[in-house]
């Protein structure tokens, strides 16, 4: 593996952080619909969501420190930062810079939770279904994987389920407390 | 990230630990994959014969599998490995735009 290691991490962990934000988002979905019955959740429920969120943040963050290791192809800070700064594939990257920002907003406000108003945390939280599609995008774009078969299909499986979950979470009816019991930060 | 305290062997626990070991086993697998994989590419007979390998990568080029460049290096033709013989074989920079 030697001196590409970082590539290789880079990569794995990109598609681990994709799998665990695909994961959150589908949980999400889940709890918000009727799909798991109209009684009260266990917290423990929503508490997986966020430990999903929080994950995907972690190798999100593993992915970028060891593109920034890597020599394969070389990044600097700022090409990971600042849309189209990157040389290689600029738009694919801007992509996965536009999808960490987003990451990011969802989880801090979702962190801070309890001191927001809920519009904003709301507002703020929807941000998870373009973080999503832009996430995608990147692998799509820039992953070097993106040729394998495997990887594609996972690929459009993830954004048709996504997809048809949101459908039926916008055919149901709002419903005054959709909230999960829970003893901690809302 | 819920801080909150979980009793041990309670569903979230569980479910914390299977998530966490699962990523940690999948980032650990697909690494050691590709590099397997990116390992037995390099001893193909005709990754060294590849002519573009000092081309820039392009999304263009990447399709074909011709081209040789950190894009396209899981199920194609990938040079000689660098490691050990001088010069890597694989671009290190790249020009805007390409």
């Amino acid at each position: 593996m030697g001196g590409r290691f970082p590539w290789y991490l880079a990569r794995s962990a990109g598609m681990v952080a994709w799998a665990l934000l695909t994961l959150a988002v589908v949980w999400g979905l889940l709890m918000s619909t009727k799909i798991f019955g109209k009684r009260p959740r266990p917290a423990w429920l929503l508490d997986l969501h966020r430990y999903l969120g929080g994950l995907a943040t972690i190798f999100t963050g593993v992915h970028v420190a060891a593109i920034l290791l890597d020599r394969y192809v070389t990044f600097t800070p700022v090409d990971v930062l600042v849309p189209f700064a990157s040389a290689w594939h600029p738009g694919a990257v801007a992509w996965g810079v536009t999808a960490m920002y987003l990451l990011l907003a969802v989880e801090l406000t979702s962190l801070a939770r309890a001191r927001l108003p809920r519009n904003v945390w709301r507002g703020v939280h929807m941000a998870s279904f373009p973080l999503f599609a832009v996430a995608t995008l990147h692998g799509l774009t820039a992953g070097t994987d993106r040729h394998v078969m495997v990887a594609v299909s996972v690929a459009i499986g993830a954004v048709m389920l996504v997809a048809a979950l949101s459908a039926v979470r916008l055919a149901e009816p709002p419903t005054p407390s959709r909230r999960p019991v829970s003893t901690g930060r809302g | 990230m819920s801080m909150s305290v979980t009793p041990r062997h309670h569903p979230a626990e569980r479910a914390r630990v299977v998530a966490l070991a699962g990523s940690l086993a999948a980032t650990i697998g697909l690494t050691g994959l590709l590099a397997a994989h990116a390992s037995a590419s390099t001893t193909a007979p005709s990754a060294s014969t590849s002519p573009s390998a000092s081309t820039a990568p392009s999304a263009s080029t990447a399709q074909g599998g011709s081209s040789v460049t950190p894009a396209d290096d899981f199920g194609s033709a990938v040079p000689a490995s660098p490691l050990g013989s001088g010069a890597p074989s694989y671009p290190q920079t790249f020009s805007r735009g390409s």
